[in-house]
């Protein structure tokens, strides 16, 4: 008994100078805010991020139904039941290589991998389109003296601001025509100049490259904008006094600084893209199964979930390893301090006459994308016989009466009256803007500290976790992402949250915000960490030796600085919001928020008042940018930082 | 010493058996959800109401209702009226959910509770959850309610059907009559890429422009296609074929004639669109008005058409609209958007699909008997007078409003409720189209459904 | 009051150490330089001592307090160790006037409004500002920003003031006079001054005491002259001083006493004298050691007088390091070599002088040119001549031609 005493004896300083050690070190780690913010988020995000992703994955190696398990054990002579784990899920669609009569190709071919290909061409186009758009407009707004500035970049933020899928539809009855067969009626472009496109231009791969990157353009020129706008304008004049061409400025010096920037975009939009499922689903009328995103749905619905799982799957894997190559990318990346309170001066290229044609070039693509849909909602929110002018009224915006005569809405508890006076378009745009005012607080606000401690422990390994972890909900197909916390509110301990309560409203709204505070977090922790990136740290520490406390630094210097990229943090996650449907619309009813109600009456023939409501929700966030440019001088199109 | 020893393994013994005895017990067949709604399937409706009541009045939780169709929030508040102990403020009804986020979201029921009562489309679904997820409740009574052996396994709530309409100018502008469902088979003239001849189309009145919601996303589709598969549909088609054809249908490449029907009918699809509702609207849209497409879709949907009236301005002479004129009254000038509609085809074959959906009562129900009632409200008159009925939809005949059934609009799964003039009866669609079989749709191999699927995905047709 | 001693600090990056035990002892109204390198850790070790970067071991004490102790676990706080820091960048607000960007910290600091406006005041017009009260940074010349810059940093009146290279975004000119200003702010403040820059003439015109650093290890830490004229080791001796150090190869002929050697000096025979006994370390002992102790001691190491009869065998590779100055031309000097270039800056010309393969730097008071390749004759002059063996120094003395 003795002998064991007196090692533990002997320990005893030992130990204790261990767990001093230990508590000294953790409390040096704790004394730091940036450590704690690191800490808290770090278990929240594993808790709303992690988890939803684990179960996405397991989803795609277990066995869901009795069919299912039928067709695994056929063709891979196995004896799995429903429930059960298994890999075959994966085979049963990479590997599948049933050809029946009539298919000319085997089942995996076409079912996965011509759309995977198909995927991933479409996205990677998006891609070039958007950080061509995006780059070329912020590069002339910020670098030369093209006229209409103020104009333009206000302007072509809008497609941006639109459901992606309006922009889809607003394609689709452009370009659609007689000639192409799939297309029912005739397009704008036919009905005004007679022109006919092909087939190709209105359905399947380009135009949904197309929409996908003219609506992301906008993301690209936000980013690239902001690098260009507070880039040290030295950087580019040292290359000209040392005879570089212009552009050999562009490629050398220019494009590597706001490379950062386009591989951010280049991950966004082609996450985005990839999964996107409401744009093809528009323009892609002559091949239903023509992408991933469609093919996956289509899994979805016809009850084969394990497959669905695993093309799900896929499209994370995708878009998780692109934003591994990312933070590869900028972790070998020297720190551009761009913001370092020492001044700097920006000179504009002159672009001498050729200003006057690019700016007329542009202004023709911005208003074609940005003004003419939104004039086409206009249109189509009052005509009776949707197509025909003569039969426009403005009834759907100022009637006091029941507006559509319509058996199936006039059975539901729903207002048809003109919008101005539509209790349940007014109640649940109300709805829609409380959401989206909670999120953008939430979202602003975490992407700030998220970005203070990730800039401020650039170095360490734990920080990049937290800040690729923020970003992980980018990735998770929404309708996933909600399937999930409709799981967790049915939940007994969450019981509270359950839209069908007679509370339901107030818990559609409530779960809403944290699964919104959640989804969308990559946009304000990626302006947040951009913009602190930009701050020198001295320009903190000069606050901390004279004695500012951590949250008076904060408001007082950090924020007051970079006011413009943080607010467009609060103002990205606030528009995407606005016009989400995909996340929502699970663990909300009908009526909760404004897509909602569109959705709804897009579905049941009431266009006009759907059309309106669109209108209204892009109007909404235009004037809510305008005014937030107004009194903070912050917009989104100002840049969200580097 | 050991005498203790004894006693004390004896008792171990004892006691052990006694736990394995307890842990060992015998399970019942049936537990939870599954073992009430068997008990209420044998219940008379007096039982079923105290059941009911007693459950509703014990309950601090609402009594839910999930499903696709508006027509639940309306019978939820005519059985409010019937059964008071259910009121407006124990009840809710969230029916805007689409199919496959109605199946995600009974997921949810395996382990806890998720909702009561389930209004699901698509059999196959309910094949795969059935005595899991959901349960099938009959009510005991079920012939008196004017149900037939058909509609209890899986309990039809309300029919629905899907056709083959045309536009009005339809015939003037192809030329045919569509009457026979080989003519949205077989396939149009076309060059072989290999000997780069012309072959000519494989029969004079083949139609060649078939719009059809992709069955790669709408269940009901793809049911109706695999149904097609069934085999005591093939007499029909192959007696269809024999007509179209003028010799009986034989093949060494199909196994069956529905099997070669689906296949050329897949191929034959030239606009995938996005949902019926659409396909009707494009019906009347006079831009496709010379298009001559056969659409395919929800017969509800001509409700959309039936309360609509379009102006006519500049299109006063046209040849087919003239006539659709309407001369006096609140819409003179006008025509009804209905009337632009043409669908009661006879067509050789069938002239769609006719499928339900079914009651089915969800795992984990907290208030498992007051589904059940409510399962065997939805197939009474009582449901129908608080949904359809008494509306403001004219039936074909122009009669408005009092307790009928319109055009369009669903169809009771009893017998015993009537119809407006003019209306097909439910057992005339059930006659004239293919219906949709539990039994076979139950065992559809998986393999079956990827034929489509890749089908589809390979259709070029309008490249 | 403050005596600022740092003990066994360290500061280690992964597996990179930026700091190697530093010890060193600052006293009260010191003006200590640190000075080295780019990358060198003179920055770091600034930022340790005023909290802005945690030290991975040792301890830092400012006056009585500890301020940090890896052991105790004690980290204070920047704004509590009552320090003043100017950066290299300035860091002022650009979001904020001039007068808010002084005001700010004395806020902090929880001063009445009457004696921050007072104190603001007298800073601006100490430093000459007070024009530019309402301006923003952007709005003023670099030489502005860093007086005001130094105006905020003083505001608060700190015990301490760390300085970051302050003057190295500044142009030549405005450089000198605000060398000058330092210098007079020095006196008039009565505070410690800690001052790190890569900038030897700097350091030399400005420090009471120099801190030579090289990859994180202290070189020296000596008055400036002292560092000057008896450097430690050969990175010394080139870092300071401009134009460099001459440093030639030359290879002992004989050891003729302990205080004379007899070296090959391009080609000639020369005579070694020092006043002290020559002592040669040996040729393994590598820098590090040897001047850690040496930072210690505030005195530079000398190699001990005791009699140590020099190693025979192993000697080191020797180096006599003789100063520009110490190498006058004269028609009739005891060397010869070519006139490689001349570079006359009016007060003084610096010629290169090419002899063997070796250029070596004179300078002569006063202007002349030579024309390129002109024979020219020099002499070592002076008892300033180190001679290091290695790399350390062994001796100073001066070279007589035989």
């Amino acid at each position: 008994m003795s002998e064991k005493v007196q090692p533990a004896a002997k320990g005893g300083p030992d130990v204790k100078k261990f767990f001093k050690k230990v508590f000294n070190s953790l409390k040096a780690f704790f004394s730091k805010s940036y450590n704690i913010i690191l800490v808290v988020f770090f278990v929240l995000l594993a808790i709303g991020v992690i988890a939803p992703l684990v179960s996405m994955v397991w989803d795609s190696l277990t066995v869901h139904t009795r069919v299912e398990a039928d067709y695994i054990n056929e063709i891979w002579e196995k004896n799995v039941k429903k429930g059960d784990f298994t890999f075959m899920q994966w085979p049963t669609l990479l590997f599948n290589t049933q050809l029946d009569v009539g298919m000319t190709q085997s089942y995996s071919v076409s079912v996965f991998w011509l759309p995977l290909v198909r995927s991933l061409g479409m996205a990677l186009v998006a891609c070039v389109i958007a950080v061509l758009g995006g780059g070329i407009l912020a590069f002339l707004i910020t670098r030369t003296n093209m006229p209409f500035k103020k104009f333009i970049s206000t302007v072509f933020v809008f497609p941006y601001i639109m459901p992606s899928w309006s922009l889809a539809m607003f394609w689709e009855n452009f370009f659609k025509n007689n000639h192409v067969a799939a297309a029912p009626g005739i397009g704008l472009l036919q009905a005004i100049t007679g022109i006919c496109v092909p087939e190709w231009v209105v359905y399947g791969f380009f135009p949904t490259a197309m929409v996908m990157g003219i609506h992301y353009a906008p993301f690209a020129y936000i980013l690239i904008g902001g690098i260009l706008r507070n880039m040290d304008a030295n950087l580019e004049e040292a290359a000209t006094i040392l005879k570089a061409s212009r552009f050999k400025i562009v490629r050398r010096i220019t494009l590597p600084i706001v490379a950062p920037a386009m591989v951010s975009t280049i991950l966004l939009v082609f996450a985005s893209s990839v999964s996107s499922y409401t744009v093809p689903a528009f323009l892609c009328k002559t091949n239903p199964s023509y992408f991933l995103s469609l093919t996956m749905r289509s899994a979805l619905s016809v009850g084969k979930f394990g497959e669905g799982y695993v093309m799900a799957t896929v499209l994370l894997v995708l878009s998780v390893s692109i934003l591994l190559v990312n933070n590869a990318f900028t972790r070998s990346r020297k720190r551009f301090t761009t913001v370092s309170g020492k001044s700097g001066q920006i000179s504009k290229i002159d672009l001498r006459k050729a200003k006057w044609v690019i700016a007329v070039i542009v202004l023709i693509v911005v208003v074609f994308f940005a003004i003419v849909p939104l004039f086409s909602f206009v249109i189509e929110s009052i005509e009776e016989t949707p197509g025909d002018i003569k039969t426009a009224t403005l009834k759907y915006w100022f009637s006091q009466e029941e507006t559509i005569d319509d058996v199936f809405l006039s059975s539901r508890d729903l207002s048809t009256k003109g919008i101005f006076f539509n209790s349940t378009v007014l109640s649940s745009l109300g709805r829609s803007i409380i959401i989206a005012v909670c999120v953008a607080m939430v979202c602003g606000t975490c992407g700030i500290l998220v970005g203070y401690a990730v800039s401020k422990k650039r170095h360490s390994r734990f920080a990049n976790l937290v800040s690729s972890l923020a970003f992980l909900p980018y990735l998770i197909p929404s309708l996933s992402f909600g399937a999930v916390f409709l799981s967790v509110i049915k939940n007994d301990a969450f019981k509270f949250l359950d839209v069908s309560t007679s509370m339901k409203e107030a818990s559609a709204v409530a779960i809403c915000i944290i699964v919104g505070s959640i989804k969308f977090l990559p946009f304000a922790s990626r302006s947040g960490t951009n913009a602190m990136l930009q701050l020198s740290g001295e320009i903190e520490e000069a606050a901390i030796i004279t004695g500012c406390r951590w949250s008076k630094r904060m408001t007082r210097i950090l924020f007051p600085i970079q006011k413009s990229s943080f607010i467009s943090g609060y103002l990205l996650p606030f528009i995407s919001c606005m016009r989400e449907y995909t996340l929502f619309v699970l663990i909300t009813s009908s009526f909760t928020l404004a897509t909602n109600v569109m959705e709804y009456f897009t579905r049941n023939g009431a266009s006009q008042l759907a059309n309106g409501i669109n209108l209204l929700i892009v109007l909404f966030v235009i004037a809510t940018n305008l005014i937030v440019n107004k009194v903070t001088g912050a917009s989104i199109d100002k840049g969200i930082g580097g | 010493m050991k005498k203790f020893l004894l006693v004390l393994t004896v008792l171990a013994m004892v006691f052990s058996a006694t736990f394995a005895l307890v842990a060992c017990q015998p399970k019942e067949d049936l537990e939870g959800t599954a073992k009430v709604v068997v008990e209420a399937s044998k219940m008379s409706l007096e039982e079923l109401k105290d059941a009911s009541k007693k459950e509703m009045e014990a309950s601090n939780d609402t009594f839910k209702v999930v499903g696709l169709t508006s027509v639940l929030a309306k019978t939820l508040t005519a059985f409010q009226k019937e059964y008071p102990w259910v009121t407006e403020a124990n009840s809710n009804c969230k029916n805007d959910y689409k199919d496959y986020q109605l199946l995600q979201a009974l997921e949810t029921a395996e382990k806890s509770y998720f909702a009561d009562f389930a209004l699901v489309q698509d059999v196959r679904s309910i094949a795969n959850y059935d005595g899991d997820l959901l349960h099938n409740y009959v009510p005991s009574d079920y012939k008196e309610l004017g149900l037939t052996d058909n509609d209890i396994k899986p309990l039809k709530g309300i029919y629905f059907n899907k056709l083959f309409w045309t536009n009005t100018n339809f015939e003037k502008i192809t030329g045919k009559k569509l009457y026979n469902i080989w003519q949205l088979a077989g396939h149009d003239e076309y060059v072989d890429s290999d000997t780069k001849e012309t072959v000519p189309k494989d029969h004079a009145d083949h139609l060649s422009l078939s719009s059809f919601q992709t069955a790669a996303s709408e269940q009901i589709n793809m049911s109706f296609l695999l149904c097609c598969e069934a085999p005591e549909n093939q007499k029909r088609i192959q007696d269809a074929y024999q007509k179209y054809y003028g010799k009986p249908w034989s093949s060494t490449e199909y196994t069956s004639a529905g099997q070669q029907w689906v296949t050329e009918y897949i191929a034959n699809i030239s606009r995938f669109h996005s949902s019926d509702g659409t396909a009707m609207k494009e019906t009347q849209l006079k831009d496709d008005w010379n298009a001559g497409y056969v659409y395919y879709g929800a017969f509800a949907k001509m409700k959309d058409a039936v309360g609509k009236y379009y102006t006519v301005a500049g299109q006063e002479e046209d040849p087919i609209l003239k006539d659709l004129i309407i001369k006096e009254g609140d819409n003179a000038g006008k025509i009804n958007a209905m009337d632009t509609v043409k669908w009661d085809w006879e067509i050789e074959g069938f002239n769609g699909f006719m499928y339900a959906m079914c009651s089915q009562i969800v795992n984990n129900a907290k208030h498992p008997y007051t589904a059940c009632l409510y399962a065997r409200f939805l197939v009474t008159l009582g449901a129908y007078e608080g949904s359809v009925y008494n509306s403001s939809l004219p039936a074909q005949d122009g009669t408005i409003g009092t307790k009928v059934n319109q055009y369009g609009y669903y169809f009771p799964a009893s017998n015993t409720i009537t119809y407006a003039k003019g209306d097909w009866t439910r057992d005339q669609h059930i006659a004239k189209e293919i219906v949709e079989d539990y039994e076979y749709l139950k065992d559809v191999k998986l393999s079956q459904v990827n034929r489509i699927l890749a089908l589809i995905s390979s259709n070029n047709k309008s490249k | 009051m403050p005596r600022i001693e740092l003990e066994h600090v360290t500061k280690k990056w992964g597996s990179f150490t930026a700091v190697n035990d530093l010890n060193m002892v600052i006293d009260n109204r010191e003006f200590i330089i640190l000075l080295g390198p780019s990358g060198c850790g003179k920055t770091t070790t600034l930022r340790m001592i005023a909290g802005l970067e945690t030290p991975t071991t040792g301890r830092i004490t400012i006056g009585d307090q500890v301020v940090f102790d890896s052991e105790a676990g004690i980290n204070v706080s920047p704004a509590k160790r009552d320090i003043g820091f100017l950066f290299q960048n300035y860091a002022l607000w650009p979001h904020m006037t001039v007068y808010k960007n002084i005001t700010f910290g004395l806020e902090n600091l929880k001063w009445k409004k009457p004696d921050i406006e007072a104190r603001a005041q007298e800073v601006m017009q100490m430093l000459k500002i007070e024009e530019f009260r309402n301006r923003y940074p952007a709005e003023l010349s670099g030489g502005q920003q860093q007086r005001v810059a130094i105006a905020r940093t003083l505001a608060p009146r700190p015990k301490v003031l760390f300085m970051d290279e302050p003057l190295s975004n500044l142009d030549a000119k405005l450089r000198g006079e605000m060398r000058t200003e330092l210098k007079r702010l020095h006196s008039d403040t009565n505070s410690t001054f800690v001052y790190v820059t890569h900038d030897q003439l700097e350091a030399m015109t400005l420090a009471t005491r120099i801190c030579l650093i090289e990859n994180g290890v202290m070189q020296q830490y000596d008055p400036p002259l002292t560092v000057y004229n008896r450097p430690n080791n050969l990175f010394v001796a080139d870092f300071i001083g401009n134009p460099s150090m001459n440093f030639v190869k030359v290879g002992l002929k004989e050891i003729v006493s302990p205080r004379e050697l007899k070296l090959d000096f391009f080609g000639s025979e020369v005579v070694y004298r020092s006043d002290e006994d020559i002592v040669f370390n040996k040729p393994q002992e590598d820098a590090v050691t040897d001047a850690a102790p040496a930072a210690e001691g505030e005195q530079p190491a000398q190699p001990a007088a005791e009699t140590e009869a020099p190693a025979e065998p192993a000697l080191p590779e020797l180096t006599l390091g003789i100063r520009p100055e110490f190498l006058p031309i004269t028609d009739n000097g005891s060397f010869h070599g070519t006139a490689y270039s001349t570079l006359p800056a009016g007060m003084e010309t610096t010629v290169k002088i090419k002899i063997d393969e070796t250029i070596l730097s004179s300078v002569v008071f006063g202007s002349i040119d030579y024309k390129m390749d002109q024979d020219i004759a020099f002499d070592v002059v002076g008892n300033g001549v180190v001679l290091f063996a290695g790399k350390e120094r062994v001796a100073l003395g001066s070279v007589a031609k035989k």
